[in-house]
């Protein structure tokens, strides 16, 4: 094989990659325009709202739980149709207290304490514990350091009452400490078009979007049905979202209801999060690769696929492209097929950039001058790192698997607020 | 059997197979009947000093027959010779007499005398002198003293006293004699002007005639317009192929077009006049463009060097595959272009290796051309008149290229057969000696015509590939900036306001 045919496979593979998020990008936007045009036309009017059990586990939070159960008691819901279940997983620290403190203040707070023989065994392990307390039709999920928006809840729940094939409704979530350094403003950058490109992107044009791990309602049968939480898998939202559509279920993206959440203030911190994030998609695709063509939801091949690319393929591409370029500095592997590609390379970088921009304006007061500074940044820095990122992920799950290894949640830090 | 024994029979074995090996093959071709020069040396002079003195001098004479003169007792000449050229390395006229007394051809013949050619050691100079023009230098002259029946012709200076370096003697026979004791340049040039002069009622024009241009694109009407002329008037030409062409951006093989394949190869055929000469397109794969034309039945005799130069390595691997190149060395060094400029032709009788100088342009579309041409013949470079390489643009029109062999018809020159002499092509699958083919590898031969195949095929994908997705890029870029702008504009009444952060 020559540097030609490597060259063209390179520019295929990523290339495929970045045509779709181009089309999921102008999905984002129709869809925000749907919405825009149906305007607040949810009906969050209603004289009876079903019961809700809203679970948040909970390792280790006292920094940041006290304000989360205070957003949650705040939510715009019925009390008598609302539990809120706080799951202290094990914690070491003041986070147990705090809860009691709470659920012996207001009733609608139910305190849920994991014992060492069941608790400490990541999220997914919580969260099936925590359901077994739960008495809601319907389950909602938030992380410990979520502040949804007063009326997030009732969006959700009328966007699961509206349609019937409805398994689960995500809602948005924003970045509560985006403006504390260049870190956190990638990351609100990257949260904002990851939801427009992705989640309003694939739900416009084939009605899938994915469990983001909070802000999410689900129906407690169909959650039973399926067998609740993956405790195995380290992104048991994605590996879920798969579940509820083999169960025949649409999980629908309604970014009217919103939390914002705390992002990672240190690179050291992000990249243990991002790591484990990788690691639990890989985890996802072999997990499905195999049953690929037994899959009852066509649409679900091609969503494994797209994570198929963006973990193996797009990675492969720019490896290739990377070994080629050092290659061409040694005269080895000569690439002599024409093209426009210096053009090309042009319009990835400025694709990017609109693409991204396209997504910050859906939001009101995300379209600022410092904003395209920062994405014309991203490309060169934050960006690249996602190749580190998805090749130590790699790296951990091949160690892992050879030494036997359980998988282990690491649990993301917190940050004073 | 002692040491002395092995190393006697290792020498005859060698000698034995290299008389039977092509290269000698080669040799013995090159040495055809023809004009002679006798070329003299004392046993001083070096061996590369021999070399480069014989292969100069080829450039007057078919044959150059080298002689050791140290020890005359021993010295047998030659049956027939035309002139002689004695190399000295020390002063000794008593042994240019003796030469001429002993052999009565060379008593008959031209002599010209190089070399330490005067009693006093050599000098440090700074100027030269030859027909009215002064060049200055750095170098070392042997002076020469005159006597009444000497011409000086060449004159050279430290600025304080003159010396003759270059000098013609005429008592019944010519004899040249020219003081030259370092290789420099200038001094190079006067010697081979002089050497024309000298030799000059014995040397002959040649002219190798090129039909250039010719690609995948090119007409075979257009082609036969002007080599049916060339055969119809017995001229020997060589035919200037482009393997593979840049047509803006797409590249085409040659013998995409079959047609002109036909054509090429009854031109190019044993009873045709016509040889295929490959025109070098740098950064191209020389042994997949040889592999296209050899599996399409072309068989080139030389190679001519790409206007523009190659890299160092893409002029090695041209050294390794062809023996005959045409045209000046120009290679893209990392440090800048190194250029040599070859005003005569040069041959090496062992490696059957030859360069021919730089194809004089002639196009119709360039006035320019044909004021050139006709300068090289008329003007006072007597040594380059003897090898003139004319290259015709295959496009040029019927009445400029009657133009064209009427003015070359007034040179009385003779037309050079690429094929004629001594050469080689070698590759990894192929060798071609003096037009004898060997396929040696030909599943690597149809290898590398089917990646050729494959590639074209690639490059085209290539374009649609990159082309598209810039085109399809472009019109969703236009689009996001137009949906950017429309959702700035309608900002104030957009729905997704988040209530506001430092509240919470």
């Amino acid at each position: 094989m020559n540097g030609n045919v490597i060259f063209l496979i390179a520019m295929g593979a990523i290339w495929i990659m970045l045509l779709y998020h181009m089309v999921l990008s102008l999905g984002g936007y129709l869809y925000s325009e749907k919405l825009e045009r149906a305007k607040l036309n949810v009906r969050l009017q209603r004289h009876t709202w079903p019961k809700v059990s809203i679970l948040i586990p909970a390792h280790n939070e006292e920094r940041v739980i006290d304000k989360t159960i205070q957003a949650m008691l705040m939510l715009d819901y019925p009390e008598d149709s609302l539990e809120i279940i706080v799951i202290n997983d094990l914690s070491s620290d003041k986070t147990g207290s705090m809860i009691d403190a709470y659920a012996s203040k207001y009733p609608q707070v139910i305190a849920v304490h994991t014992t060492k023989s069941l608790g400490g065994r990541g999220k997914s392990a919580a969260l099936n514990y925590g359901m077994t307390y739960a008495s809601g039709e319907y389950i909602a999920v938030y992380d410990a350091d979520n502040r949804p928006e007063r009326l997030a809840l009732k969006y959700l729940v009328s966007g699961i009452l509206t349609q019937g094939n409805i398994g689960a409704v995500v809602g948005k979530f924003r970045v509560i400490n985006a403006s504390k350094n260049l870190l956190t403003r990638f990351i609100n950058i990257e949260t904002i078009s990851y939801q427009w490109m992705a989640q309003a992107g694939r739900w416009h044009w084939f009605k899938i979007s994915t469990i983001p791990g909070t802000n999410f309602l689900i129906r407690r049968s169909l959650l039973q049905h399926i067998g609740g939480w993956d405790e195995q898998a380290l992104a048991e939202d994605t590996e879920l979202s798969i579940r509820i559509y083999e169960a025949g279920y649409e999980i629908h993206f309604l970014p009217l209801a919103i939390t914002w959440e705390q992002e990672p203030e240190t690179w050291k911190v992000w990249l243990k999060q991002r790591t484990r994030w990788a690691r639990g998609n890989q985890y996802v695709i072999v997990k499905y690769m195999r049953f690929l063509m037994k899959l009852k939801r066509k649409r679900m091949f091609l969503d494994i696929l797209y994570f198929f690319f963006t973990y193996f393929l797009f990675l492969g591409g720019v490896i290739l492209s990377h070994v080629l370029f050092i290659c061409g500095l040694f005269g080895v592997l000569p690439v002599t097929i024409p093209g426009p590609f210096i053009l090309i390379w042009v319009l990835a970088y400025v694709l990017y950039v609109i693409e991204i921009m396209i997504t910050l304006a859906i939001e009101k007061t995300e379209l600022t001058v410092k904003n395209f500074m920062i994405v014309l940044l991203m490309y060169l820095s934050y960006s690249q790192l996602w190749l580190f990122l998805v090749v130590r992920a790699l790296g951990l799950q091949l160690k892992d698997a050879v030494t036997k290894k359980e998988v282990k949640w690491e649990k993301t830090q917190r940050f004073g607020q | 059997m002692s040491i002395n024994r092995y190393t006697l029979l290792f020498l005859a074995i060698f000698c034995l197979v290299a008389y039977c090996s092509p290269i000698m093959g080669s040799v013995k071709a090159e040495t055809g009947d023809g004009d002679t020069i006798l070329l003299l040396y004392q046993q001083e002079v070096s061996s590369s000093e021999v070399s480069r003195w014989s292969v100069r001098l080829k450039h007057y004479a078919a044959k150059v027959v080298e002689r050791e003169i140290t020890n005359l007792s021993r010295y047998k000449a030659p049956d027939s010779y035309v002139a002689v050229v004695m190399l000295m390395d020390t002063y000794d006229p008593s042994l240019i007499s003796e030469v001429r007394e002993r052999d009565a051809k060379a008593s008959a013949s031209p002599m010209i005398v190089i070399g330490q050619v005067g009693p006093s050691k050599p000098l440090p100079v700074t100027d030269l002198e030859y027909e009215d023009q002064v060049s200055y230098t750095d170098t070392r002259i042997s002076p020469i003293v005159l006597d009444d029946s000497m011409t000086a012709l060449a004159w050279a200076s430290n600025k304080d006293v003159d010396y003759v370096f270059a000098s013609r003697s005429s008592h019944g026979r010519s004899l040249w004699m020219i003081g030259m004791t370092e290789h420099n340049r200038q001094v190079e040039v006067i010697t081979m002007s002089i050497l024309s002069e000298a030799l000059s009622s014995i040397g002959y024009k040649e002219a190798l005639l090129l039909v250039d241009g010719i690609h995948a694109r090119t007409s075979v009407e257009q082609l036969a317009s002007l080599v049916d002329r060339l055969e119809a008037h017995n001229v020997n030409y060589g035919i200037v192929v482009a393997p593979l062409t840049d047509f803006e951006g797409e590249s085409e093989w040659l013998t995409h077009n079959e047609d002109l394949i036909k054509a090429l190869s009854r031109y190019t055929s044993d009873t045709s006049l016509g040889r295929i000469v490959v025109k070098g397109t740098p950064g191209a794969n020389l042994d997949q463009e040889l592999a296209v034309l050899s599996s399409a039945g072309l068989y080139p005799t030389a190679y001519m060097m790409p206007s523009h130069g190659l890299s160092a390595k893409e002029h090695a691997a041209v050294e390794a595959s062809f023996s005959t190149l045409i045209g000046d060395i120009s290679i893209q060094a990392e440090t800048g272009a190194e250029q040599l400029r070859l005003f005569y032709r040069l041959g090496v009788g062992m490696g059957a290796y030859s360069r021919l100088p730089a194809a004089l342009m002639f196009d119709d579309t360039n006035p320019q051309h044909e004021l050139n041409l006709r300068e090289a013949f008329t003007s006072v470079r007597p040594f380059t008149e003897a090898f003139h390489t004319i290259a015709v643009k295959v496009e040029v029109s019927s009445k400029a290229f009657e133009r064209l062999l009427v003015l070359l018809g007034k040179q009385g020159l003779d037309y050079h057969d690429l094929a004629q002499s001594a050469y080689h092509v070698r590759t990894p699958f192929m060798s071609i000696m003096n037009g004898h083919v060997e396929v040696t590898d030909a599943a690597l031969q149809s290898a590398l015509a089917e990646e050729a195949r494959e590639a074209r095929g690639l490059d085209r994908f290539s374009l649609l590939l990159s082309w598209g997705i810039a085109g399809i890029v472009i019109l969703f870029l236009l689009m996001f900036v137009l949906f950017i702008f429309y959702m700035r504009r309608q900002r104030k009444v957009r729905l997704f306001e988040e209530e506001d952060v430092d509240e919470r």
